[in-house]
């Protein structure tokens, strides 16, 4: 053998060698990949398809229906009118996701929409944990009704407060205009604040059978009542603290952007509290009355989160990154409460989020 | 007792991961997490716990007390039950609807005025290897698909007294309008019931970091913690708002807030 022949010979063992490399990494390529297509196949045929193909094609039908000239009763490319009367009259009681998700679509050209709801506007619910330490502000979570559907017959700020099915009624109740009305009455320098928050209660009252009672008075003035062929009823929950002794009283909420900006003051407040000067050890000689006044002022900035929902996860993410800023950092403008402050989070189930049982 | 989880259904649960991973990330950030307590009692200052298990109250001084536990249908939908028949009352205050979001109503002329969507509505849907029905959870995202379901119902106009709603039959001055055309080609001339699609889940942990649960109806596709999460929470959030001007407010916020907060 001489020394061609050899090297012939290792090229061609060498290529051998590159052709089984090259299966193997093909092979398991090919596994690797038919496996993956298996459990994909797995994964497609447990999606619904037809589900999704379905709100594709809805999707795009609300793309064509929402800019096609037609709007409150008039197709501007036909130049034809659709008369108030052969319009179907919808109400929407409510101004949160599903009656908003509502206004949004629904064809102003077919149908007169009118819209009950106390608040004029609509909140993106999930920010309220970040505004209520001003992470976002108010503003940039709420959308005015009458600003994000200019084309909707009309907006009635009031509360529903009574239905008569037989003949498709719908009573409000509307909302007093305390500023403008104010200034009707002699006091507009001293009108309440139209932010201010007016109290979730109901203008119905039930007696012990659950019946409702209704205040007589009550429709002299400030009650209307509109016809409808079709109610949206989408007025939604309010908190339900009054199960626990208390809490109704003492237990700031967080379903509106009022309960996000009342909280956000009470914190503010509670840390300016917890920084006043008879709540300082510095201003005290005895070691007693110091162990009193660390307490007083520790109890002043600690926020009890109840409920472990994703609400109140993020409430407390929220409120510690918060503390962190203002607290911990070195610049921060309540850095003296960096010992104090903290958050319980009080939560029913043995974990945190919603699972199943 | 306080903390009743009424929505424990199959597509609002969150992956065991996710859920220890929130508990780790609020405990190292120094929030004090009771589990398995109940709140017995709240005064002006003040709150009193039990833990559930060994039965052991504790008082604890507190400064602020916030209310993020359970929700009970507004005052409204109690009046509205009481003129509606008696099968209308579901669990725990709510409204029984059937797959087309309607009410049931005292006649049957009036059958089909009344649609009720969102928190109050309760309405249940059978799953991909479920042999029960659940209730779907009073969220966000059920509560804008109904509305949107509902808002294409009346936009195509739907006979709504009749079961299932149909397309009124054509007049002879009517003619074919396109919209018409495309409903009958989509084999949609009844209207189809309404169908949950659960995208999963998003929240915010604290220390910019989030949690993601993207699914695709009942398929989970993947599962997030930690920065990239909080990334995609916020791009999420962000694209969610309806109008670019709020976009462009809550970007400035976002933004703020991390030059300098007060």
């Amino acid at each position: 053998m001489n020394e061609v022949e050899y090297k012939k010979l290792l090229n061609q063992s060498r290529k051998c060698i590159s052709y089984v490399h090259q299966m193997c990494i093909c092979l398991c390529i090919s596994l690797t990949l038919t496996s993956s297509l298996f459990l994909l196949a797995y994964a497609l045929t447990d999606i619904e398809w037809e589900v999704l193909i379905q709100r594709f094609l809805d999707n795009l039908e609300d793309g064509t229906q929402k800019n096609n000239g037609k709007f409150r009763g008039q197709d501007k490319l036909k130049r034809e009118v659709m008369p108030k009367e052969e319009r179907k009259t919808v109400v929407v009681l409510g101004s949160g996701w599903a009656a908003h998700a509502f206004i949004k679509l629904a064809s102003t050209y077919d149908l007169r929409i009118v819209v009950v709801s106390p608040v004029n506007h609509f909140v993106f619910t999930p920010m309220l944990a970040s505004a209520a330490v001003g992470t976002v502000e108010y503003r940039s979570m709420t959308e005015s009704i009458r600003v994000t559907n200019p084309h909707i017959d009309n907006f009635v700020e009031g509360r529903a407060i009574g239905v008569k099915v037989h003949e498709k009624k719908v009573q409000v109740q509307l909302s007093s205009l305390g500023t403008v009305t104010g200034a009707f009455k002699g006091i507009a320098a001293t009108a309440p604040d139209r932010l201010e928050p007016e109290p979730v209660l109901s203008q119905i009252m039930f007696n012990d059978d659950g019946m409702p009672i209704r205040d007589p008075s009550q429709g002299a003035g400030g009650v209307v009542e509109l016809s409808y062929d079709h109610l949206i009823c989408a007025v939604g929950t309010q908190s339900r603290s009054s199960i626990v002794p208390g809490a109704k009283e003492y237990c700031f909420n967080l379903k509106t952007s009022q309960d996000s900006k009342r909280l956000r003051t009470a914190i503010g407040e509670a840390l300016e509290m917890a920084s006043r000067p008879d709540l300082q050890e510095f201003y005290y000689p005895d070691e007693e009355t110091k162990i009193m006044a660390r307490e007083e002022r520790q109890r002043a900035v600690r926020i009890a989160v109840v409920g472990g929902g994703p609400t109140g996860v993020e409430l407390s993410g929220e409120l510690c990154d918060f503390f962190n800023q203002i607290c911990a950092s070195s610049d921060g403008p309540y850095q003296h409460l960096r010992e104090d402050v903290s958050v319980m989070l009080v939560h029913g189930g043995n974990e945190l989020l919603p699972s199943s049982k | 007792m306080f903390l009743l989880v009424l929505n424990s259904s199959i597509i609002y649960t969150v992956d065991a991961d996710l859920r220890s991973r929130a508990l780790e990330s609020l405990q190292s950030q120094g929030v004090e997490v009771r589990l398995n307590t109940r709140l017995r009692d709240v005064r002006q200052d003040q709150i009193t716990i039990m833990e559930k298990n060994t039965g052991i109250g504790e008082v604890i001084p507190v400064g602020i007390t916030v209310w993020a536990a359970g929700n009970a249908p507004v005052p409204f939908v109690r009046e509205l039950l009481s003129q509606l028949p008696i099968n209308a009352a579901a669990s725990a205050g709510r409204i029984n609807v059937d797959k087309w979001m309607r009410c049931p109503t005292p006649s049957q002329e009036t059958f089909g005025s009344i649609l009720v969507l969102g928190d109050i509505a309760y309405h249940e849907a059978q799953y991909k290897y479920d042999t029960t029905s659940e209730p779907l959870p009073q969220t966000a995202q059920v509560a804008g698909q109904q509305g949107a379901f509902v808002a294409r119902m009346l936009n195509r106009g739907y006979d709504m007294s009749i079961t299932p709603p149909t397309l009124p039959s054509l007049d002879k001055s009517e003619a074919f309008s396109l919209l018409r055309v495309w409903l009958v080609s989509r084999g949609l001339e009844e209207a189809p019931p309404f169908n949950f699609l659960s995208l999963g889940l998003l929240a915010y942990i604290g220390q910019e970091e989030a949690l993601n649960q993207v699914m695709v109806g009942n398929v989970p596709l993947f599962n997030y913690s930690g920065k990239i999460a909080f990334v995609l929470w916020r791009s999420v959030y962000l694209a969610k708002q309806a109008s670019s001007r709020n976009q462009a407010l809550i970007a400035f916020d976002w933004l703020r807030t991390k030059v300098s907060r007060s």
